[in-house]
């Protein structure tokens, strides 16, 4: 049966218009976590989320209905209303389970933890954090991304911004490379976190002797070259890698990128990505929200899955 | 029998996620790296034997073609479907049932693909040796009915030599399951259907199970690569490697149009000019050196020009001393890309497949090297020298209409060198439906026709109504 | 590549490419899953060219191209080069902007 697929564009996009999000929160959601830390607003290099960590607990509520839709085979039916289906969503934000979303809060925190031990000196936009587009990007809405991306650059030159870092793999490759492409006049520099925190030389604050293997995104290491940073900084800590079946250049997908078009599909990515990642140790390392989602969804409980920057943060900071 | 029903019947025996008739599907099922299409009116998915059983007896009863298909990388015609019938696809049976180590033996389903087995095996330290170019794709049951060969054939020869047990649906009226050979190295019960189905490119019998011999990876494999200026002195210094009573584990060359493609778009770590000859030997860690030294100094005594050494075969992966042999084929399809005049017409490269006892490879050589100049069509050659077989690689534009008939031409005489010299056109890539005609001369050329009648009974023993990849081999 | 820069003469150009050979296969998560052709950096790579090159198209095309996870493993093994994923990224922006019906060029 032939997904619903011009229906999800549909929905993708109008929530990119309407909220400049793929799913419809409040801006809150997105700046809620950096409450307190004293954050300088106005900075020449901030720290650009581009929201993906805040919006994943509220997309695996979603993923997780969409699936049982797809199962029952009402889909065609069902969502052929694309409205019944925003619907859904509007009302599944609401039951999105708070430990989850304070889960990602805290690998935000811990990222700016970790940064603050660089020379680095860095902002955050709060209100004014925002969302790459991704997903518009991927799913080759090529004209909606062009626009977002334009009204996303506009706003971070009024806002005298210049370097941005990046914490998670889609938002780093958008950032660093769609742009430049897409946008003639692109002048921002971008760096991603784990590769400022690799060329600090942090001495590590604790030894941690642990046993894992690593997930690697798609994205850091076949189009980022992001290999080798994340490998020396939980070694450096004591932590001993093992490495799994398929990773670096090789590594297998964890299915997340198309959560929304078929949930099942992804579903069974995942499942045979955690068989070869936790074949090799229970202790999971994942560098990306969503690989975070999608694996957690399948994960056996003897198997922890786990985002790098908890592992640095132990390692480096006090 | 009406198309639908056909479908509807074969729903019922492989259940409904195991049978299509998209249009698209369809056409991805019947096309190959041969560049023939066929046509088809299902592609069905068996997932047991018993099922490819059931289908068969269908099959049979209303007399439905069968073409089974691994993953399509022959490069012959062999998988196509020749006229309306259906696809059998192995890709839902790659299951591998049991490795036993202390038996050296494993025994899997036809789905799985060479690399991803020896991946799998690895793990125990062994290997299924037969390493085509294509172990990416290749499946087990395209490679045994294939008889694939690889780089590895210098020391341990083709498919034949590695299958000990064959699970086989035959199509009869029954779809009867026949169990051939035997678990142990030494089998003598009646005569070997195992070495008849082995290359019998999906003609006799469907492949349902194998029990294929495995071995150790080696301890240590030592490589020495180097470019010569002349084909005269590699071919030279092959043979002279060869009645050194040297044990060859790998022994592969390409032509300097080749290295000069590799050099400009590869990112190597050698460089050089000329032909390149690849030699690696299966060694004892102790004696690299002076088996390095040896070989050596026979590619020296061959005015080799620039020459690198690896003393593992880490060393030698590392610095790309196979990458540039097994770039052969790609090479020759950026060659034939780069000089391609429409962008919306796609090239014929064809990769023939020669062999001759090693002694005529020079002579071989040299007459390719007059054919390429007497057509006018542009040639790459490369191949597996250690055992007498080369791939010369020829190609054409498919709009090009006038150059076309001439390209064919040419093909053919190439193939007539393999026969004339005493060796064969078809040595690893079969015969399929590009190469039948080539069949019959080379058994003319032989005084042998009769051998093809004795065929043409064999196949008719095991499959009366002729249902079963019709319109291959002869 | 990107937005309107995509014509069916790129896709061809590059696409016309592929050999066939498979290599890419062993390495795609979705033809893993699904144990299809269908699913795999093969497969979308020739239904592209089936859309462009022999008019054919149907919805299994398009759930195929819209289930790529566009991670690039495939790019990884083609030995014509080709980028794999790339072409599929771009092929969903070509055919929305054509509303799902792909453009069949004669020869
Ligand atoms: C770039 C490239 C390089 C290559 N290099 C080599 C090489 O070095 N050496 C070499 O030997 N070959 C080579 N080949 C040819 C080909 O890849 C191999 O012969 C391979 O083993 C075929 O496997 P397959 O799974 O693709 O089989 P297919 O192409 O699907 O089928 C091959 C034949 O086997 C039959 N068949 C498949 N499965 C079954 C089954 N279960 N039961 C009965 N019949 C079956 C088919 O009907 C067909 O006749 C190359 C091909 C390419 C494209
Ligand atoms: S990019 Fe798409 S086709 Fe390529 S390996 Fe990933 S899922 Fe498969
Ligand atoms: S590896 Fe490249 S050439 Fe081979 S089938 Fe895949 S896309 Fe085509």
């Amino acid at each position: 049966m032939a997904p619903p697929i011009k229906e999800i564009l549909r929905i993708i996009v109008e929530n990119v218009i309407r909220v400049g999000m793929p799913i419809p929160v409040s801006r809150r959601v997105v700046f809620k976590w950096a409450e307190g830390l004293g954050l300088k607003k106005n900075s020449e290099t901030i720290l650009f989320t581009g929201t993906l960590y805040q919006l994943v607990p509220y997309i695996t509520s979603i993923v997780g209905r969409l699936e049982s839709i797809e199962k029952s085979k009402l889909s065609s039916l069902l969502m052929s209303f694309g409205a019944k289906l925003s619907g859904i969503a509007d009302r599944l934000l609401v039951r999105t389970p708070r430990g989850e979303i304070e889960r990602q809060y805290e690998v935000l925190r811990r990222i700016v933890a970790l940064l603050k031990k660089t020379d680095t000196r860095f902002g955050y936009l709060y209100e004014d954090d925002m969302y790459s587009g991704a997903l518009l990007y991927d799913m080759g809405l090529d004209n909606y991304f062009r626009e977002h991306a334009e009204k996303v650059y506009d706003r971070l030159k009024d806002l005298g911004v210049e370097t941005l870092i990046t914490v998670d793999p889609h938002t780093t490759y958008i950032m660093k490379e769609v742009y430049r492409e897409v946008l003639p006049r692109y002048s921002l520099k971008v760096k991603n976190y784990l590769e400022v925190l690799s060329s600090s030389d942090l001495t590590p604050y604790r030894i941690i002797r642990k046993d894992v293997t690593i997930h690697d995104p798609c994205y850091y290491a076949r189009y980022l070259k992001i290999v080798e940073e994340p490998r020396k900084l939980l070694r450096s800590g004591g932590i001993n890698i093992i490495e799994a079946n398929r990773v670096r250049e090789l590594t297998f997908c964890c299915g997340g990128p198309i959560e929304s078009i078929s949930p099942t599909l992804s579903r069974s990515v995942a499942l045979m990505r955690m068989d070869e990642l936790s074949t090799s140790c229970k202790n999971i390392v994942v560098m990306c929200p969503i690989c975070y989602a999608n694996l957690s969804r399948v994960k056996a409980v003897d198997t922890n899955v786990d985002d790098i920057s908890n592992y640095l943060y132990s390692i480096y900071c006090e | 029998m009406n198309k639908n029903d056909v479908v509807r019947d074969l729903r019922k025996i492989v259940g409904s996620g195991n049978i299509e008739d998209d249009e698209l599907i369809l056409k991805l099922y019947t096309r190959s790296a041969s560049n023939i299409d066929g046509s088809a009116i299902a592609v069905v998915f068996p997932r047991s034997s018993e099922e490819v059983s059931n289908i068969v007896r269908y099959c049979y009863k209303n007399d439905i073609k069968i073409y089974p298909q691994g993953s399509a990388s022959e490069l012959v015609g062999s998988s196509t479907p020749y006229s309306d019938g259906i696809v059998l696809s192995f890709e839902k049976m790659n299951k591998v049932k049991e490795v036993s180590i202390l038996d050296s033996y494993v025994i899997t389903e036809p789905g799985i693909r060479l690399f991803e087995l020896n991946q799998l095996l690895a793990k125990y330290g062994y290997m299924f040796p037969v390493d085509p170019a294509s172990v990416k794709s290749a499946s087990v049951g395209g490679a045994i009915n294939n008889d694939s060969g690889g780089m590895m054939g210098a020391r341990y020869g083709t498919v034949k030599n590695w299958v000990l047990e064959l699970e086989l649906v035959i199509p009869d009226e029954h779809g009867t399951i026949l169990r051939v050979g035997s678990k142990t190295m030494k089998y003598r019960g009646g005569y070997d259907l195992v070495r008849l189905i082995v290359g019998s490119e999906g003609t006799l019998a469907i492949t349902t199970s194998a029990t294929l011999r495995i071995t150790p990876i080696p301890e240590n494999i030592v490589t020495i690569g180097g470019f010569f200026q002349d084909m005269r002195d590699l071919m030279e210094t092959v043979i002279d490697v060869k009645t050194k009573g040297i044990e060859l584990f790998v022994m592969e060359f390409i032509d300097d149009k080749t290295v000069e493609s590799a050099c400009r778009t590869m990112n190597l770590k050698i460089k050089g000019e000329g032909h390149y000859l690849l030699t690696s030997i299966a060694v004892a860690r102790e004696a690299s050196e002076r088996v390095l030294s040896t070989l050596e100094s026979l590619y020296r005594s061959h005015n080799v020009v620039q020459l690198y050494k690896a003393r593992s075969q880490e060393e030698a992966e590392k610095m790309g001393l196979l990458d540039i042999r097994r770039a052969l084929y790609p090479l020759a399809m950026k060659i034939a890309h780069e000089s391609r005049r429409d962008p919306r017409s796609k090239m014929f490269v064809e990769m023939e497949d020669i062999s001759v006892p090693p002694s005529k490879l020079i002579e071989a050589v040299n007459r390719l090297r007059s054919l390429e100049a007497s057509f006018g069509i542009p040639m790459v050659i490369g191949g597996h020298v250690g055992d007498g077989n080369i791939h010369p690689i020829v190609w054409v534009e498919e709009t090009d209409r006038d150059k076309l008939k001439t390209f064919y031409e040419m093909i053919k005489e190439i193939r007539r060198i393999g026969t004339e010299l005493g060796g064969t056109f078809s040595s690893e890539h079969g015969v399929g439906i590009k190469k039948k005609e080539r069949l019959v001369e080379e058994f003319e050329f032989k005084k042998s026709l009769k051998s093809l009648e004795v065929m043409k009974e064999v196949k008719k023993i095991f499959d009366p109504k002729g249902i079963l990849n019709p319109g291959k081999m002869f | 590549m990107f937005g309107e820069r995509i014509s069916e003469e790129v896709f061809m150009r590059e696409l016309l490419k592929c050999s066939f050979c498979g290599f890419c296969e062993w390495v795609c998560p979705t033809l893993k899953a699904e144990e299809s052709r269908l699913y795999g950096p093969r497969g979308r790579v020739n239904i592209i060219i089936f859309a462009i090159k022999d008019g054919v198209w149907t919805d299994l095309g398009l759930r195929s191209i819209f289930n790529c996870l566009v991670c690039g493993a495939c790019n990884t093994q083609c030995p014509a080069g080709i980028k794999i994923s790339e072409y599929i990224r771009s092929f969903r922006y070509y055919l929305i902007s054509r509303e799902f019906r792909p453009c069949f060029i004669a020869k």
